[in-house]
Formats: structure tokens, C-alpha cells, sequence
């Protein structure tokens, strides 16, 4: 029965294998070896190459928004502004990092795509109804530096899905993926001990903070 | 005589018969004949289309060495329903949205087709399908394949379609360690 697939052409596998979502499918790796070198070498990756997004204060109270194209040892290390939608460069608009450089995380929680102007409201990520002057009053804490400083954008590879992570000062680290309705809650360890003024990082598709080492405090 | 004559004539009339019949006749592997509609072979198998249009048809049979009976029988099978149960009309409009989607969804009665089958069954339709250039049943039987693994741990995908681990210890902890970096759905 094993040898079944062995007679299944590679291109069929393939074919077959396509059908998955790519995070279950990354998963099969673990099936056996044969699976994991058709998934790794025959499956697609994402082909998105990242580039680096600098978000800039104009002086003016404004945001500014650059694209670094190339940064290769031999690249000319030019840089383009990016034409931000109306509104969106205005003051109090927070960004969060996009690692695949064209998308970002704007204060109230609208995720714009400033190459082809797509728009995407994101709904916040906590769970029970609020007040709407409490839910003001979040929304606006959103806009202070430290708030943003708790979200982070990012593009995982392995999947091709886009995220937001939200780690709070209290509370549960809560991961959006784009294209879902709800967040949702990931168990980390350490995040109680996370240093908040130091922000967030995405590299890769993996979120890292800063956290106080307890046992060494203790 | 008598006898003589009139199968000479019976002859000819199978003859004539064949010349303009509206189906043709495979043979499986080991020898078993099936008769399928000429209209649905040639339009779901590249193949059978090429064989056809070719005139490389035997009326006696024509060999598929490479297809055992009980592929043969699910393919035939798979034809006929295709060509009585399929409007053109929507058969047109299915391929049109081909385009737009990257699989199309199987029919109802195309799930229920691959739904009876034995996992043996279904790897050798697959096979007969690929070989036959049969994209519609090869879309139909890999999506199958493809339910059969969704939700499903790779243990557990192991045990469905006993597949052997043949990692070692070292190697399998080394893939979880890689996929625990990043943040999984489950």
C-alpha cells in the first residue's frame, strides 16, 4: 500500500498537494522525508521578495513613507517615496511595520495596500463588546507611539499569509491573519515579563520583544 | 449452407455496424473489454481523442496495456455517466470558470463516483486518468486524495495511506523545531 505513492507521478503529488492550504501542507514535511523534498523543492513559496518600508515625521507633524528598492551590496541604495491614500499620512496615524514593504497597520485599525489602494478593515482584537467611549478612548490610545509599539505587521513566507500580532502590556498575545474574521489567542511564554518601550520586531515571520529575565531578578 | 450464408451476412452488417458505431471498444491489461461513448472518450481523454482522430481505434479492442480492469471499468464507467448526467451548456460554463478558480469543484455525482471507491482504486484511477490525459477525472480523483488528507496530523496521514516514517528521532525533531518559530493555524 506504501508504494502507492511512489507510483503517483511527481507531477500528480504536486498536483495533489496544491490542493492544501499552505500551512497544513508545510506540515506534511513531517510525514515522511519523500514528502518533505516534493513539498520543499516542488510546492510553491512564496515568491515575494521583501523590501524595506521607512515610515519618516515630515517636520510637520505628517508621515512619510519611503521604499528602500535595493539594498544588495551593489545596489544603488535608491529610495521611492510611496504616494500614501488621502488621510493617511496625516498626523495620528500610526504605522506598524510591513515586512514585504507595501502594506501597513494604520491607527483605527485599516490595513492599506498603497500600490493598488486596497483597503481592509481589521476588526480590533479584543473579545467582549465595549462601550463605544471606551472603544473611543482605545482607538485613540492607538495612536500614541507606545500603543502602536504593541502591534506589529508582518509577512510570514512559509504561508504567504499576512498577520498583525498584538502584544499588550496585560493580556494575551492575540495573532489576525488577513483574510480571517476573528484574532485569535497564542499561549507565549514570557510575554508578562515584556519590556513595552522597546517595541516590536517581525523578521521572517517570527515576532520578537524584549522581555525581563525573572529568574536572573530573582 | 444455410447457416453459412446467413452469417456471412451477420458479418457484414457488424462491419457496417462498426464503421459508424458511437462507441468504442478498450481492452484492460489482462484482456477485458469495455465499450465507452466515442463522443465522451474523445472529449474527456486527450488520448482517446488523439486515438480516435488517428483512426488508431481497433474495433476488436483497442490495447491499453498499461490499465488493469478494474481502472479500465472506473474509467468507462466514469465517461458514460459524464456523458449522460452533463449538459454541454454547463460543461461549457464549468470550463469557462476554470479560469477564474485554480481547481474546479467536482459534481455532485463525480463526489459519490470517487467517494465508493477503495484507496486502491483510487490511486490506480489516478494513474489511468494521468495516462489516459483524462484532466477532468484527474481533477475529480485529486481532489479526492487531497480531502482525505485535510485536518488530518501527519501521523494520522501516515496510518490513512500507510506511508512508513522513515525519519529518525533526531531528524523529526529538528522539522517540528523549524515550524515552531512561526505561528501556526490549527
Amino acid at each position: 500500500m506504501g508504494d502507492r505513492w511512489d507510483r503517483i507521478a511527481a507531477d500528480i503529488f504536486m498536483d495533489i498537494l496544491r490542493r492544501l492550504p499552505p500551512t497544513p501542507r508545510r506540515r506534511l514535511r513531517l510525514v515522511c522525508p519523500h514528502w518533505r523534498s516534493v513539498i520543499d523543492d516542488r510546492t510553491p513559496a512564496t515568491q515575494a521578495r521583501a523590501m524595506v518600508l521607512a515610515f519618516v515625521n515630515d517636520g510637520r507633524g505628517g508621515r512619510r513613507a519611503h521604499v528602500l528598492d535595493d539594498l544588495t551590496k551593489h545596489g544603488t541604495g535608491r529610495a521611492r517615496e510611496l504616494k500614501l491614500p488621502r488621510g493617511a499620512g496625516e498626523q495620528g496615524v500610526s504605522m506598524a511595520g510591513a515586512s514585504n514593504g507595501l502594506r501597513r497597520l494604520r491607527g483605527d485599525f485599516v490595513v492599506v495596500n498603497p500600490a493598488t489602494g486596497e483597503r481592509l478593515a481589521v476588526p480590533p482584537p479584543w473579545e467582549s463588546p465595549r462601550s463605544s467611549t471606551q472603544l473611543e478612548s482605545e482607538y485613540s490610545f492607538m495612536y500614541h507611539a507606545t500603543q502602536a509599539s504593541e502591534y506589529s505587521f508582518m509577512y510570514h513566507s512559509g504561508t504567504g499569509l499576512y498577520k498583525i500580532v498584538h502584544v499588550p502590556c496585560d493580556g494575551a498575545v492575540k495573532v489576525f491573519t488577513l483574510g480571517d474574521t476573528s484574532w485569535r489567542d497564542v499561549p507565549v511564554p514570557g510575554w508578562a515579563s515584556r519590556v513595552p518601550s522597546l517595541g516590536l520586531a517581525s523578521v521572517a515571520g517570527a515576532t520578537y520583544w524584549i522581555a525581563v529575565d525573572s529568574f536572573e531578578l530573582d | 449452407m444455410e447457416v453459412d450464408k446467413g452469417k456471412g451476412e451477420a458479418e457484414e452488417t457488424r462491419k457496417v455496424a462498426e464503421a459508424d458505431r458511437d462507441t468504442v471498444t478498450l481492452k484492460s491489461s489482462d484482456g477485458k473489454l469495455f465499450e465507452v461513448s466515442k463522443e465522451a472518450a474523445a472529449r474527456l481523454s486527450t488520448v482517446l481523442a488523439g486515438m480516435i482522430a488517428g483512426g488508431s481505434i481497433d474495433d476488436n479492442g483497442t490495447d491499453l496495456k498499461q490499465i488493469g480492469s478494474e481502472a479500465l471499468e472506473n474509467v468507462v464507467d466514469y465517461c458514460n455517466k459524464h456523458a449522460n448526467s452533463i449538459p454541454s451548456a454547463a460543461l461549457i460554463s464549468s470550463s469557462i470558470s476554470f479560469n477564474t478558480a485554480p481547481f474546479k469543484e467536482p459534481e455532485e455525482w463525480e463526489r459519490k463516483f470517487v467517494d465508493r471507491l477503495s484507496h486502491d482504486a483510487l490511486f490506480d484511477l489516478v494513474e489511468a486518468a494521468n495516462f489516459l490525459g483524462m484532466e477532468r477525472l484527474l481533477d475529480v480523483t485529486c481532489h479526492k486524495i487531497s480531502e482525505m488528507m485535510k485536518g488530518k496530523s501527519p501521523d494520522q496521514i501516515r496510518e490513512v495511506f500507510n506511508i512508513k516514517n522513515d525519519y529518525t528521532k533526531e531528524e523529526l525533531e529538528e522539522i517540528r523545531q523549524e515550524l515552531a518559530w512561526a505561528f501556526y493555524d490549527d
